[in-house]
């Protein structure tokens, strides 16, 4: 729940940030811990107790099985001792359905687990281990988290399984797998061919995916010489009114488009799956300026749209050169339909992400006028130390994309000042816009600090697109130092050495629950650790 | 005056504390002989060396060496480093290469700054190369099929990923070239055109 004083805070800092008129100011939420109470520090999401909503990632070492394990702290202490569970571990079965005896399966199986931590918002976990079940029985050790486990069987037609789990640490959870039986799969088989029954000639795969397009088969070759393919279906899939059957080329040059057809699986496929006419290969030619007239190199140009016969194609990605020009080959747009223009200058460049709709129609050769670019604006801040109000020098400045502006596109990567803050503690990032999380990491013992910064589109001359931040003060900071050790099972293995520690603030940050890393340190060869946090 | 001299030994030598000063005088002086006398004094502290930097290896994340399914279960990849290094002021930098290929030397497709800090060997911040396969901006990493990513990470220079030396002025005038040192890691993605990202 939003705390009721990180709202008034809020509310009165951006009315104030309107008084004064600095529309270069974007700072949310309290400009500096002196705005916020005795024992409170200004965080992105208002002012707040540094003690509380804190928690806890030790990974203690993934090379052994000892994966991630989240820790709620209520109450941050300067001595913070931190007691691990042994490995969390995902186990069970895997059985061939309806066979006799004991029905286990003992080829080898993928276990691909994707999914998120259950304490720290958008801290994503992954595991994926190739093995040989031992009758039927397998054991993973994970990280905990909620996860989508999928279980693929290796050099099989064999489809894929999934489920979802919830680990907590220190706890196994059982997850058992049921496969079909290879006699009982039902085999779909069909041709993929173009408009004129001809094959398609390229390098293609095709799958089979539910309504809400999970796979319901492995994903298979389509025979490149005939557009023949075979998927094998589980019998429950079998039962369905449709599947959806999804085409895709296997190359980025493939001037082939992706696409979905609908299908009964009761009475497979009795005509061929016509990629319909997607017409002939067009080679898109236009050159990338700025907003200054010149010529932007090295920017990454694409295309991405519907074209004929209802697939959806995403080129390849070409970068201009030195004068701003680029060829990419692509395919003609669905009639009445635009196709989507990306360009993305580098990071060094003052031009930014442009998106564009431009019209590709069939020809061999389509000559499009130049493709001017937005600017990217130059952010200038100055960073103070909290003890003295001096300048802060020697501050990482980076700026993590988190949202969108409305009818611009997302950032696609994040930035980081090309140096430190100088003697004056100053700084400078160009920037697309957008919606920033800005971390500032001090060189000095004290604790990274971190603002969100709306990064508006500029308005006139590129001379004007400068966005002038108030002066920043950075957090103090306060030791927490601690022991990470196991709970006593292993008494070979009283403590954690080498283990990686990450303290996050855990909030809801308007109306979405989101982690703010606070700090991030090791342990050392005895378990110990050392961090620095923010404090008033 | 013999006999004298051997009685006060042999009554001083009954009290406990004078035989242990007594053995204590005996070794001292025995030590003495044995002890080289000839002195060499060194004309100035011998410069530190620099030494190698470390990627925390059970630390690396993925943990796992071999990654699939990017492209098609995973849209999103995050590579991190946590780095040590003895030299504690040693400003270290991270390289990320997608597929390099010795025969045809390019730039890093990521760098990423080290910055010494509060004195730590380790230092705390990670270095970390993200890949968005909906990303609109040129990855190697998401073009389909077999990849090799690798970061190098170095406490001098790079050219062609080879550290290139410091010379140092010795205070003797002499010139010592320090080599500069690198740690690497590596990681193989398989990428998927399998259009489960959108």
């Amino acid at each position: 729940m939003r705390r009721p004083t990180s709202s008034v805070l809020l509310a009165a800092a951006l009315v104030t940030g309107c008084a004064v008129g600095d529309a270069g100011d974007t700072f949310i939420g309290c400009r500096g811990d002196s705005d916020c109470g005795d024992e409170e520090v200004c965080f992105p999401d208002g002012c707040g107790d540094p003690g509380k909503n804190i928690v806890v990632e030790v990974v203690a070492n993934p090379k052994g099985g000892l994966h991630a394990q989240d820790f709620r702290v209520d109450d941050l202490r300067s001595q913070q001792n931190i007691e691990l569970y042994d490995s969390a571990t995902l186990q069970g079965q895997v059985r061939v359905q309806g066979t006799s005896s004991s029905g286990a399966y003992s080829a080898p199986i993928t276990l691909r687990m994707t999914g998120e931590s259950l304490l720290i918002p958008g801290v994503a976990r992954h595991h994926e281990s190739t093995l040989v079940p031992e009758n039927g029985g397998y054991s993973l050790p994970v990280a905990t988290g909620r996860y989508t486990v999928t279980l693929l069987a290796t050099g099989s037609e064999l489809p894929p399984v999934s489920s979802t789990r919830e680990v907590q640490p220190g706890r196994s959870v059982m997850l058992d797998f049921t496969l079909p039986v290879s006699s009982e799969l039902v085999r779909l088989s069909g041709k993929v061919v173009r408009q004129d029954g001809t094959p398609v000639d390229v390098d293609l795969e095709m799958q089979a995916l539910d309504d809400e397009l999970r796979p319901l088969s492995q994903r298979v070759t389509v025979r490149r010489d005939t557009g023949e393919f075979t998927l094998a279906l589980p019998p429950s899939a079998a039962q369905r009114n449709t599947v959806v059957l999804q085409v895709v080329p296997t190359s980025a040059t493939a001037l082939v488009p992706l696409k979905q057809f609908t299908v009964s699986p009761r009475q497979g496929l009795q005509q061929p799956l016509s990629m319909g006419d997607y017409g002939e290969p067009v080679r898109f030619k236009s050159r990338v300026l700025g907003r200054d007239g010149q010529p932007v190199a090295q920017a990454t140009v694409s295309l991405l749209g519907k074209v004929g016969g209802g697939g959806l194609f995403r080129s390849q990605k070409v970068l201009t050169d030195a004068n701003g020009f680029f060829e990419l080959p692509t395919l003609a747009n669905e009639a009445g339909n635009v196709m989507i223009l990306s360009v993305v200058p580098p990071s060094s460049s003052n031009s930014g992400l442009t998106q564009k709709f431009v019209h590709v129609p069939r020809a061999s050769i389509v000559l499009s006028p130049d493709v001017t670019c937005g600017g990217r604006m130059r952010v200038h801040g100055t960073l103070q130390k909290p003890s003295d109000s001096q300048p802060a020098a020697g501050v990482r400045v980076l700026a993590e994309p988190i949202d969108e502006l409305a009818g611009w596109p997302r950032p696609s990567f994040g930035f980081e000042a090309s140096r430190t803050t100088d003697d004056q503690g100053h700084f400078e990032i160009a920037l697309d816009p957008g919606r920033y999380r800005f971390d500032f990491i001090p060189a000095e013992d004290l604790p990274r600090v971190s603002r969100i910064v709306t990064v508006r589109p500029m308005d006139g001359t590129p001379d004007d697109a400068v966005l002038e931040l108030s002066p920043f003060t950075l957090s103090k900071g306060r030791r927490v130092t601690g022991q990470v050790s196991f709970n006593g099972s292993n008494p070979a293995q009283p403590t954690a050495p080498y283990a990686s520690i990450r303290f996050f603030r855990v909030v809801d940050v308007e109306g979405k629950r989101s982690a703010l890393l606070l700090s991030q340190t090791l342990t050392d060869q005895n378990g110990g650790y050392s961090t620095t946090v923010p404090t008033r | 005056m013999k006999s004298s001299l051997r009685r006060l030994a042999r009554e001083l030598l009954t009290f406990p504390t004078m035989k242990w000063l007594g053995l204590g005088a005996a070794v001292w002086v025995s030590g003495g002989c044995l002890i080289p006398q000839n002195e060499s004094y060194l004309n100035e502290l011998p410069i530190q060396r620099n030494r190698p930097p470390r990627i925390v290896e059970k630390q690396v994340q993925p943990s796992e060496r071999i990654i699939r399914g990017y492209g098609s279960d995973l849209c999103e990849l995050e590579f991190s480093v946590i780095v040590e290094d003895p030299d504690v002021g040693n400003r270290l930098t991270a390289y990320w290469f997608v597929d390099y290929d010795s025969n045809q030397p390019r730039g890093a497709d990521q760098v990423v700054r080290i910055e010494p800090k509060s004195g730590k060997v380790v230092r705390d911040e990670r270095a970390s190369f993200q890949a968005s396969f909906d990303s609109a901006d040129f990855n190697r990493l998401n073009l389909p099929g077999d990849h090799v990513i690798e970061v190098v990470v170095s406490d001098t220079a790079l050219v062609d990923r080879e550290p290139q030396g410091t010379l140092i002025k010795l205070p003797d005038g002499t010139d010592f070239t320090d080599p500069g040192y690198t740690a690497t890691y590596a990681w193989f993605v398989r990428t998927e055109a399998g259009g489960g990202c959108p």
